[in-house]
């Protein structure tokens, strides 16, 4: 009788642990695809290149970016303790400007094609809430661009919250600008300056 | 790394971020990687003007004058002569397997291809590495020390200066004739252009950018790219930004 306990019990912990496996290994599925949706519409915009001028990139890249990133909380972990210090319409403005220049940045910046293309290299789970989805850029004529992702679950699904490019981390140079600048000339100075950016992506 | 693979890694880290920001004069806090911040900031202002009003402007000459073709071709040459201390320090870092492939690259460019100015062992997909002193002192355990500028030579740390000794001594550009040295010099401000254009672009704090994105970058190369998922993804996330989730979902985008 005992033996059978200790059996079922020990059938039971393994029937357990193959769901948790099964259950990660459909998780890091989720979360690559959300890496490869963002980045297939990514090249389709440059392959249309010039035929399309700023506000249509913008308005193509909008909804993929929007649906992929976690924009608000990447504002969040960018401007450190600060947060704590704007009022809750600063916030909301800092939110606003933030992805406007985001959407801006990838629509000025990817407006032509050579031949690129990315692929998945791995993807792992570092902890309950967050996957690591390890890509490369790959350049027809250079040395594969190393580009890893942090995703972390949110109530809407899996979201990119930070993109490391060749070791460099993406939030980390991020959050290091934009508190030095907050400290040293304001939240007003940042907001004037991410204003000036977008208009001139824009041209 | 050539100033195209430069170029996509800085605009593909720095994507979203925005342009200089004058300062107002508030004090600084003490980062712990940059004591010497204020003076570093002198001297990163002071190369910045001596490369707006010196360097930029020869070398948009030097752009200008030299053929893409030859222009290319001096990058290769270059390039090739970087081999023989990359070789050195992959022995050092008891890299044998990568020192082996970097010796059949300096042989195959050298003999095939003109001392170095065609690119041959590109078209075998004989991979190129950069090694040097400050990476093979990290891999042997000195610490890097605090972050430095240094007059003209721009973002360093206290152990980069021995490693850029040794790699001088161990160039054979260095024991070139002066104009030889200086075409050197012409095609790596040339080489930089690009991403040098693309900080002043985009950086909220061009030295902070600078700072960053170097000492990340100089991990990476130490780590073979292992420092991505130790130091740079979670950034103390968990604890402190739960409890404000229900707020941040109250924020709209509003776009």
């Amino acid at each position: 009788m005992m033996l059978l306990t200790k059996m079922i019990t020990a059938f039971f912990l393994l029937f357990l642990s193959q769901l948790a496996a099964a259950e990660e290994v459909a998780e890091t599925e989720i979360a690559s695809q959300v890496v490869q949706g963002f980045q297939s519409e990514l090249l389709h915009v440059m392959q249309q290149g010039e035929k399309l001028n700023f506000d249509q990139r913008f308005e193509q890249l909008k909804p993929v970016v929007i649906k992929t990133h976690d924009l608000a909380k990447i504002t969040r972990i960018i401007v450190s303790k600060e947060w704590k210090k704007l009022t809750k319409e600063q916030k909301q403005e800092l939110i606003q400007k933030f992805s406007t220049l985001s959407i801006a940045s990838y629509a000025h910046y990817f407006k032509s094609f050579s031949g690129e293309s990315f692929k998945i290299e791995s993807v792992k789970q570092l902890s309950p809430g967050q996957i690591y989805v390890h890509t490369f850029l790959v350049l027809p004529d250079d040395k594969d661009v190393s580009m890893d992702y942090l995703l972390k679950k949110t109530g809407h699904g899996w979201r990119i919250i930070n993109i490391i490019t060749n070791g460099v981390s993406d939030l980390a140079l991020k959050r290091s600008e934009y508190v030095s600048v907050i400290r040293k000339s304001g939240f007003d100075a940042l907001i004037t300056e991410i204003s000036a950016k977008i208009k001139k992506f824009s041209q | 790394m050539n100033s195209r693979l430069i170029f996509w890694v800085i605009s593909l880290v720095g994507i979203l971020l925005l342009t200089a920001c004058a300062s107002s004069g508030r004090e600084l806090e003490v980062n712990a990687q940059d004591p010497h911040e204020e003076l570093n900031r002198t001297i990163y202002a002071f190369n910045d003007g001596v490369d707006t009003y010196v360097a930029s402007p020869l070398v948009t000459g030097y752009q200008w004058i030299l053929p893409d073709l030859l222009e290319s071709a001096v990058t290769n040459f270059f390039n090739n002569l970087k081999e023989p201390k990359t070789i050195l320090n992959d022995g050092l870092q008891g890299k044998e397997q990568q020192a082996g492939v970097d010796f059949e690259r300096f042989l195959i460019n050298t003999l095939l291809g003109f001392g170095g100015l065609i690119n041959v062992a590109s078209y075998a997909d004989i991979e190129y590495h950069e090694e040097d002193f400050d990476q093979t002192l990290a891999v042997w355990g000195v610490p890097r020390g605090e972050y430095l500028v240094l007059p003209l030579l721009g973002p360093s740390a206290y152990r980069t200066i021995p490693g850029e000794i040794v790699d001088a001594f161990c160039s054979p550009a260095n024991y070139a004739i002066w104009p030889i040295q200086l075409l050197g010099v012409f095609n790596a401000r040339s080489n930089a252009t690009q991403s040098l254009n693309f900080i002043n672009e985009v950086a909220v704090d061009p030295y902070v950018f600078m700072r960053t994105s170097y000492l990340q970058w100089r991990d990476y190369q130490i780590t073979e790219g292992e420092n991505a998922s130790d130091d740079l993804l979670i950034l103390d996330m968990e604890e402190i930004f739960d409890e404000e989730e229900e707020e941040l979902e109250m924020l709209e985008i509003g776009l």
